[in-house]
């Protein structure tokens, strides 16, 4: 796939989660803007994170009592470090987008977060980016 | 010429749930098979979709009580496709509603799921090898 690269094909960054912030108010921010990973920066814009919907869910089934606690209020306890993927794979802009689709497709992570040379994020890639752009690329064909 | 939805789906059998199921338990077959949707049947009629989102927000509203169901988090308003459509609709379709996942039903029922992941896999590639601006 020679030509496209993480740059054509990302979202820029608009919303994140900084460490210390809970769990309660991720969940305010996902359903707010109707996605399903929340990077997780440092004063610096550093990458240190990132919170999936699978994470949250993975969290409550493990940790929740539904029985004796309300998950709601149980959220705004806890801090989105203890529940955040740590060990997080990146690329950069320059990585190519085959590259990026690739390491989506084998390791079924639904996000890639793009980090520039001092690991300051600049935007993320979705498997939902990648259909949108393959949508328009058939469509801009369909004009031809 | 595009693939069809069938050539790229993933074929039935899939992770299923049923109404009645116990949510907790529906959540954790999702986190243990890896899925994000689940299509919820009926005697074999899709009645619902379930997906993380809708577990999560079901236990974020949840007080505390007596197991909750399947059917109480699902959703039951569900956007399919049939099988010989070509690709190139179901990704208009999953991109202007935002989507996920697309049922595929026939007059035999369901016969599978697309989601993102299927295209990622297979149909995505088509766009970056001809190497043309969209």
């Amino acid at each position: 796939m020679p030509g496209w690269f993480v740059k054509d094909v990302m979202t820029p960054v608009v919303e994140t989660l900084a460490v210390g912030d809970t769990l309660a108010a991720a969940r305010q921010q996902l359903e707010r803007g109707h996605i399903r990973h929340l990077p997780v920066v440092d004063g610096d814009n550093r990458l240190v994170g990132l919170l999936t919907h699978r994470n949250i869910l993975a969290a409550w089934l493990s940790h929740g009592r539904p029985e004796r606690e309300r998950p709601g209020e149980l959220a705004r306890e806890v801090p989105v470090e203890m529940v955040m993927e740590k060990d997080v794979l990146t690329v950069d802009a320059q990585t190519t987008a085959g590259r990026a689709a690739e390491l989506l497709q084998r390791y079924k992570f639904g996000c890639l977060p793009v980090v520039d040379e001092h690991h300051r994020l600049i935007g993320i890639v979705t498997e939902a980016d990648f259909v949108r752009f393959a949508r328009d690329f058939f469509e801009w064909e369909g004009r031809r | 010429m595009t693939a069809t939805v069938r050539e790229v789906m993933t074929p039935a059998p899939l992770v299923v749930a049923g109404p009645d199921d116990d949510l907790e338990r529906a959540g954790q077959t999702m986190v243990w098979t890896r899925v994000r949707h689940m299509p919820v049947l009926q005697d074999g009629v899709l009645v619902g979709i379930l997906s993380e989102c809708d577990f999560i927000r079901a236990r974020d509203s949840a007080g505390t009580g007596p197991a909750r169901t399947v059917r109480s988090a699902m959703h039951s308003s569900v956007t399919w496709i049939g099988p010989d459509e070509p690709i190139t609709s179901a990704l208009s379709l999953m991109v202007s509603r935002n989507i996920g996942c697309l049922p595929v039903m026939s007059s035999g029922g369901i016969e599978g799921m697309l989601t993102t992941t299927d295209l990622l896999r297979q149909q995505l590639y088509t766009a970056f090898e001809r190497g043309k601006s969209p």
